[in-house]
């Protein structure tokens, strides 16, 4: 349970981590151009 | 699929009644601060109803207005920002919402799971979708009314609106934040909360659908909401991403908004493909035919969504290389597309079929999705693309694939859960009204649109030269007889809830994922305290 439990917040932390860094790339792709 | 399979004997000791003292708290309170996943779907599903019904309110200002040639009793622009915030309501407020709603009921009850991943965080994502909508909605009472650009929020003209545009910027903000919350708690009751012996392909396909659904909005919510901050930033803060006299390029905005926008669409479908996928099988009463085909084709519509974008704009001078690849590509998609729809029929073929409402809203959608996507080939050429653009053509094309599409799926989902979630079955001679209600007044409203199209009217205007005043006519009967007859989709579900007949444990025969076979109806309020077991 414990592990599950674990396995649980880095997916949650890696799934949320890609979002930011998509937001990030879309808004300074064009920002240091 | 693997539920066939399941242990019966984990009936009993999954969830007793001994367990109903851990039921839910009196009050507002257990509304506010829930953090179960039945509840949370509910508020999701009803959150989307409501907006589905204002919406469709939108919707029926829009076509009282264009029943006749000439300015009938709106203002121009504020028939604009009708048609504006009526997509951003339906997309954003009603369609996403209501699948949302069904992934909180079903995926946990589908995988073996106890709840959600993130229980606290599947509140927070659906409270966020309240102050969302009233932003997006009270812009309406913003000096210069809501924004009117069209949902798709093109610049220039969006820069030079008023406040109403920067409540709508953050409402979409705020949305996406939602949805991607909802997204990452999703794929992770998915990847790691399966029942022992719940393999990846012995999942159901709406649990499949939902994996890679949530995938898609985790890769491009961020880029709308990228865009929209540039557009912010250009509106306020004095950059020129899009503005052309500081160097920008408004072109951009369309391409980073369609890289959204294509997925979306499938965002909008794959878990419509779902939830038809558990319909048809119970009412064949034979299983779904080719289901590792079925999760390959929705694989792979999700990957080719991200690489067809730019048939939202033939029209803007890309060169005829960067034109025929976006048109090859949008061909391609068909293929997966098709694969779903043959397995479908081959589904049926032969099989026990009967007709309760659930399975009309399946079969109806199995024929109107099916033109939605033809007239789709017919858009995906670029030469004839470049003809229909911004026509009545377009109009019918999405509306056949959203309304008839996703809508359609919604609806026959939920009357064919509405048992198990309410314990008590709905009144089917009034879910067959509605269904027959619903698929002629839809047809009337949205076949003639594609006459109208053809014929060379512009679409997001609210008067129109006199050879379109026929077909405009009829399309507006039949949005207001498709629009009413939602009325009686209302009563029937209040009445199931409050006074419909008890439901047996599994009302349909031939349904064999986990909430039908290791569940009583109703769901109690906890869903598996002890993992079932799957061989």
């Amino acid at each position: 349970m414990e592990k599950q439990r674990r396995n649980a917040i880095i997916t949650g932390v890696v799934l949320a981590l890609m979002a930011i860094a998509i937001y990030g790339v879309v808004v300074l792709k064009y920002m240091v151009r | 699929m693997s539920a066939t399979h399941a242990h019966d004997h984990d009936h009993g000791h999954g969830h007793s009644t001994a367990h109903d003292h851990h039921g839910p708290p009196a009050g507002i309170t257990r509304w506010l601060y829930t953090t179960n996943h039945k509840d949370i779907g509910t508020m999701y599903l009803w959150f989307s109803f409501f907006m589905f019904l204002t919406g469709g309110t939108m919707a029926l200002l829009i076509r009282a207005e264009l029943f006749k040639p000439g300015l009938q009793f709106l203002d121009p622009e504020f028939f604009n920002s009708l048609t504006t915030v009526h997509g951003l309501v339906m997309v954003f407020g009603a369609i996403m919402p209501a699948f949302v709603g069904f992934a909180n009921w079903l995926i946990p009850m589908q995988v073996g799971a106890a709840d959600m991943a993130f229980p606290r965080m599947n509140n927070w994502s659906f409270w966020l979708l309240i102050p969302a909508a009233l932003l997006l909605m009270s812009s309406f009472f913003m000096p210069g009314g809501a924004a009117a650009s069209g949902w798709t929020l093109y610049p220039p003209l969006i820069i030079q609106q008023g406040i109403a545009v920067d409540m709508t910027i953050l409402a979409i903000h705020i949305l996406g934040a939602s949805s991607i919350m909802g997204s990452i708690n999703i794929i992770t009751t998915i990847l790691n909360m399966r029942a022992p012996g719940m393999t990846l392909m012995r999942m159901p396909m709406f649990v499949w659908t939902w994996l890679i659904t949530a995938y898609l909005l985790i890769a491009v919510m961020p880029v709308l909401a990228g865009a929209v901050t540039m557009l912010l930033t250009d509106r306020h803060f004095g950059t020129s991403f899009f503005n052309a006299a500081g160097g920008g390029d408004p072109t951009m905005f369309l391409h980073i908004f369609w890289f959204f926008g294509h997925p979306e669409v499938y965002i909008m479908i794959l878990p419509a493909f779902g939830i038809v996928s558990h319909i048809i099988p119970a009412f064949a009463r034979k299983p779904l035919f080719g289901y590792a085909s079925m999760v390959y084709a929705t694989a792979s519509i999700a990957i080719l969504s991200f690489i067809v974008w730019g048939h939202h704009m033939f029209t803007v001078g890309m060169p005829a290389a960067g034109n025929l690849f976006f048109m090859y590509a949008t061909i391609l998609i068909a293929v997966p597309t098709g694969v779903k729809v043959f397995n479908w029929i081959s589904t049926m073929w032969r099989g026990s079929m009967t007709f309760e409402t659930p399975m009309l809203f399946a079969v109806g959608f199995i024929c109107l999705f099916t033109i939605g996507g033809f007239s789709g080939l017919v858009l995906a050429l670029a030469p004839v693309d470049i003809t229909l653009h911004n026509t009545y053509y377009v109009v019918a094309h999405f509306h056949y694939v959203l309304v008839s599409g996703a809508l359609f799926s919604i609806m026959g989902g939920i009357y064919f859960w509405l048992p198990k979630w309410t314990g008590h079955m709905y009144n089917e001679k009034l879910g067959k009204v509605h269904f027959w209600l619903s698929m002629v007044g839809f047809n009337v409203a949205f076949f003639p649109q594609h006459f109208l199209g053809l014929a060379g009217m512009p679409r997001r205007i609210p008067d129109y030269a006199l050879q379109f005043a026929e077909w405009n006519a009829i399309s507006s009967i039949g949005a207001f007889i498709f629009g009413f007859s939602q009325l009686l989709f209302l009563y029937n579900i209040i009445e199931c809830i409050r006074s419909g007949r008890t439901s047996t444990q599994k009302p349909w025969e031939g349904a064999d994922s986990l909430e039908w076979t290791h569940l009583p109806t109703p769901v109690p309020y906890h869903t598996f305290e002890t993992a079932p077991v799957i061989r």
